[in-house]
């Protein structure tokens, strides 16, 4: 008799643990695939949400500050963000968060104003007329002293141009218009902010720091040498003068000193915020959006911003002092070097280089090898029609003109 | 008598019903397989319908030429709608993807900021 095996069990068993894996393997796919679809749509929509945030904050219908608030978004609807908006020296940073469940969407963006009002030049009436030699080049509205405009003839150099000004004029005040208390407060507002920050024990190398975390303080109380990697938020703090070598990178990120020295050959986008001089020196490029602001509060030898020959700077110069300081400041911009965006200083220009955008001051400083003349311009170019038109940033936030616009995108 | 002298495989109960459990599993798994590829191909969709709502609002925006239209495609039409909201100078585009027929796709919501026209 032959006995046979009847092992149909075991075969069965073993197709199905196959057939199994394999089904199990398709059916796990199939349920990522659907939940990798799901989850895009949400974040679409949180993305979208957050963006919608930061629009709301462009448009300032209401009073948004540091503390996240809870903002409806559409009506009988239940999309919610979170908004904040916080200081970031002549800009400001704005914070939306769109949650749902888990999933969270955040859009961080840098603003600022935006005030197109053509002027090229705001020179304030001391009484004595702009004197224009040279290849000269005034382009836009000007606020004008009543004395007006005049050619002059300053070594061996007589004014080339067909009009001494291209553009509207008119009479300009005896004072500048005034920086907002608001605006000038913001530009110290990390400084008053860091007194009760400690002091670091050992300056770090380099720091990288997001726009969603809590700002990293950077303090010394000796000078600093910056010649690493430095980007996002943070606010370095010397007591005493910043130096920054060549070899930085710098990005978005606060510098506040008594004295600021930036070396040849630099490349970055930064705020610098001294009180006593900033010098830039030669072929250093500051891109868009980068600030220089001076706030004088003390005499000392020199209270200037000085900008050497083929530098370009991008976004704001503003120099300003208390009331209570009895001296002139002083821009000075070298042969070569350009300035595009809006130039503010509570004293004189010695303007040798261009500006394509607007300038507002007391009067021009001009000195040759054989004489020192004031209110004279030689060579000098104000340009406000090369302004980019997507330019945002300024130091004046009065007037009806005014509008809140996005600078960039942060991480 | 006659003797059976050959002896045949056979199976159990026991091995036909696990015999059917395979099967029954081998029909489950085959379904939901199916439902979930025909779930995923309107996903495809509805991620093709986002994208393409997505290009046409930054284009609009980009273009400064926000106002409501009715935008008709290839295969779908848009309708973009500007509704008020209770914050100043800010509107709600509201878009929505349609098929030819008239079946909604996908519809998008966001708030933008829109200047005083005298800016």
């Amino acid at each position: 008799m032959t006995k046979l095996k009847a092992s149909a069990l075991f075969y069965a068993m073993l197709i199905a643990t196959l057939i199994g894996i394999i089904s199990g393997s398709l059916i796990l796919f199939a349920y990522l695939n659907n939940l990798l679809f799901l989850n895009f749509d949400i974040n679409q929509k949180l993305l979208l949400n957050a963006a919608s945030g930061i629009e709301i904050l462009k448009g300032r219908s209401m009073d948004i500050g540091e503390e996240p608030t809870k903002v409806q978004l559409f009506d009988q609807e239940e999309d919610e963000v979170e908004l904040s908006i916080k200081p970031w020296g002549a800009f400001e940073i704005a914070t939306s968060i769109a949650t749902a469940n888990r999933a969270k969407e955040i859009k961080v963006a840098q603003m600022g104003w935006v005030i197109k009002d053509n002027i090229a030049l705001y020179l304030t009436d001391n009484n004595r007329p702009l004197a224009l030699c040279g290849n000269t080049i005034i382009k836009g509205d000007c606020y004008l002293p009543k004395a007006g405009t005049k050619r002059a003839y300053i070594e061996g150099k007589s004014f080339v141009g067909q009009h001494l000004i291209n553009g509207n004029t008119k009479k300009s005040n005896t004072k500048l218009p005034e920086i907002s208390p608001e605006f000038l407060s913001q530009i110290q507002y990390y400084l008053t902010k860091s007194n009760n920050q400690k002091v670091s024990e050992e300056f770090p190398d380099s720091a990288l720091n997001s726009f969603s975390q809590p700002t990293q303080y950077l303090i010394s109380v000796d000078d600093i040498i910056i010649d690493q990697y430095y980007k996002g938020n943070v606010v370095i703090i010397s007591e005493q003068d910043i130096v920054i070598r060549q070899d930085a990178v710098l990005e978005d990120v606060l510098i506040y000193a008594n004295n600021i020295i930036v070396e040849r050959h630099f490349k970055g986008n930064v705020q610098l915020i001294a009180k006593d001089r900033i010098k830039i020196e030669s072929d250093v490029a500051l891109q868009y959006p980068s600030v220089l602001a001076l706030m004088a509060e003390r005499i000392t030898t020199k209270n200037t911003i000085e900008i050497d020959q083929n530098t370009n700077i991008s976004g704001i110069v503003f120099l300003n002092k208390s009331e209570s300081l009895n001296k002139e400041l002083r821009l000075r911009l070298e042969k070569n070097a350009m300035i595009e965006g809006i130039v503010y200083v509570k004293g004189e220009v010695e303007l040798k280089g261009k500006i394509h955008g607007t300038l507002y001051c007391d009067n021009f400083h001009l000195k040759t090898p054989s004489s020192i003349y004031q209110n004279h311009i030689l060579d000098g170019v104000i340009d406000y029609s090369l302004l980019s038109d997507n330019f945002v940033g300024s130091v004046l936030n009065t007037g009806s003109n005014k509008h809140k616009s996005l600078v960039k995108w942060l991480f | 008598m006659a003797v059976l002298k050959t002896t045949f495989k056979a199976g159990t109960l026991l091995e036909a019903v696990m015999a059917m459990g395979v099967v029954v599993f081998c029909i489950g798994a085959g379904l939901t397989i199916y439902l979930n590829t025909f779930k995923a191909f309107n996903h495809y969709k509805n991620v093709k319908a986002n994208l393409l709502l997505n290009d046409i609002a930054l284009d609009l925006k980009t273009n400064h030429k926000i106002a409501a239209v009715l935008m008709e495609l290839e295969q779908f039409n848009v309708n973009v709608n500007i509704l008020p909201t209770k914050y100043d100078n800010i509107k709600t585009l509201q878009m929505s993807l349609e098929e030819k027929g008239g079946a909604v796709i996908k519809t998008r919501k966001e708030l933008i900021y829109i200047e005083d026209e005298d800016n």
